[in-house]
């Protein structure tokens, strides 16, 4: 390369990225000179067999991200600002689908939660067994099919406020946990299947409460309650509510898959209840 | 010394290290949501930057097993400092120098010590063939491949960053923890290590 051709805009017009007038003078100087064309030859050359090399590249092997969330926590959520920042968003309203169905379950005959195609009614707010009139504001809470297997793909759907909280029950192989709303970045807990493959198991607890369970309750979920979920592959997350609050609750067993669904493991009741009477 | 007129008849350009810097690119709201510790957003650049990232540490440590592991230690590590990443537009480069860190220990941990910059130069044959010449082989893929994998580390994580994730010279002077003007010269160092030993390869392949 001469002292005069220009020491840059090869690599651009290689890759076809010299806007219009720079290339004009550009491809008016290749006229001239061997050397630059050759230089560009080989740029072109280079880049194409790159491309080949990139196209060539084997996919990605999914291991690596199961590894990746592995380390840093559920789906590469930051498991610190989990705690600090939405989470009494999540905490106090998964808290609450569970302190729900405790509730439910002792203003109900004892018996277990009816399981199959049932849909139960909202509750009316005078059989509400405990609700803190001074709390500041009452929380909607839906809760569905967590108290079977999970056989497919569902979801309990929970909302604060304008916020928002999906927990997807899928296949018995995950949770996802995820809240959003207007005043908060969205967040999200994801448990998936560690090393020990398919079929985990997800247990959402509270201190001194039980499993989700289907029913429905106005409950008072105090401060300082901590919320514990914990997956069958050891993975834990611990939260606290910050403020104590009102939760309307319902939970609905929902309609079971026409075919025979996967096998999947039951969520398990509570292995450390605690007392906690709210 | 030359006079008034004639330095004023042109504007002395700017060495390349002196030029203005680009402007910043734009923020990637993805990584500002990962960067909060929104887990899907993070799972999004993951499923965005992995693939290259992979065949970038594949290429520096010339090893299936160990890219896959250096891969899930660079997007650990990304992870844990992604706060800390000031602009968001350059999520890129930064995640490509935590890739190259972690190749770096592996690389020190199998040998002891980086090889030499010039150690593995290929000897410049007397005469290049063209470049068409080369595309044209039959192994031509196989023959870059090799001759990338004989570059020493840095030339061929600098000429990777160029030729195959595109980036620009600022970018890989991130990247490498260089000058703009260093990258200039050690790309072109490496090109001509590159076709150096693909002149190399392609006479063997003439002589069989």
């Amino acid at each position: 390369m001469k002292t005069t051709c220009p020491d840059d805009g090869l690599e651009a017009l290689a890759r076809g990225e010299l806007a219009p007038l720079p290339a004009q003078r550009l491809l008016a100087h290749l006229r001239g000179c061997a050397t630059c064309r050759d230089e560009l030859a080989w740029l072109r050359a280079e880049r194409l067999l790159a491309d080949e090399h990139a196209r060539e590249d084997e996919p990605l092997r999914p291991e690596i991200w199961r590894a990746v969330a592995g380390r840093v926590g559920p789906a590469g959520g930051r498991r610190a600002p989990f705690a600090l920042r939405p989470a009494p968003a999540l905490a106090f309203v998964a808290l609450a689908a569970a302190l729900a169905i405790v509730s439910w379950r002792r203003s109900h005959t004892g018996a277990p939660a009816p399981a199959g195609n049932l849909v139960l009614p909202e509750p009316p707010a005078a059989s509400s067994p405990a609700v803190d009139s001074a709390a500041p504001e009452p929380v909607a809470l839906k809760a569905l099919n967590v108290s079977k297997p999970v056989a497919r793909p569902t979801t309990l759907s929970l909302s604060v406020g304008d916020a928002t909280v999906d927990v997807g029950l899928c296949g018995g192989s995950y949770v996802n946990v995820t809240v959003s709303d207007t005043r908060h970045d969205a967040i999200a807990l994801d448990a998936r299947p560690g090393a020990g493959g398919r079929g985990e198991r997800v247990e959402l607890r509270v201190d001194g409460g039980s499993l989700l369970e289907s029913g429905q309750a106005r409950i008072l979920v105090p401060r300082g309650t901590r919320l514990e979920v914990t997956t069958a592959a050891g993975e834990q997350f611990v939260t606290e509510v910050t403020a104590p609050t009102r939760v309307v609750g319902a939970a609905r067993a929902t309609p079971e898959p026409a075919a025979a669904p996967p096998p999947a493991r039951p969520l398990s009741p509570l292995r450390h209840p605690r007392s906690h009477d709210p | 010394v030359r006079p008034l007129w004639l330095r004023s008849w042109r504007a002395p350009r700017p060495a390349p290290d002196e030029r203005p810097a680009a402007p910043p690119p734009p923020a990637d709201p993805l990584v500002e949501e990962a960067a909060g510790g929104d887990g899907p957003a993070f799972r999004a650049l993951f499923e965005r930057h992995a693939p290259a990232l992979r065949r970038f540490l594949r290429d520096l440590l010339q090893d299936e097993a160990a890219a896959d592991e250096a891969t899930q230690e660079a997007f650990v590590r990304a992870h844990a400092k992604l706060p800390t990443l000031r602009e968001s537009g350059r999520f890129g480069p930064w995640l490509f120098r935590i890739a190259r860190h972690v190749a770096l220990e592996e690389l020190r941990e199998r040998r002891g010590r980086p090889a030499d910059a010039d150690e593995a130069l290929a000897e410049a044959p007397a005469e290049l063939p063209s470049p068409e010449a080369i595309l044209l082989h039959a192994e031509a893929l196989a023959m870059f491949r090799r001759a990338l994998g004989g570059l020493p580390e840095e030339r061929r994580a600098c000429l990777l960053l160029a030729a195959d994730h595109r980036l620009g010279y600022d970018d890989i002077a991130s990247v490498m923890g260089w000058s703009p003007t260093k990258v200039r010269n050690e790309l072109h160092r490496a090109r001509e290590g590159l076709r150096a030993e693909l002149a190399r390869q392609a006479a063997e392949g003439h002589r069989r």
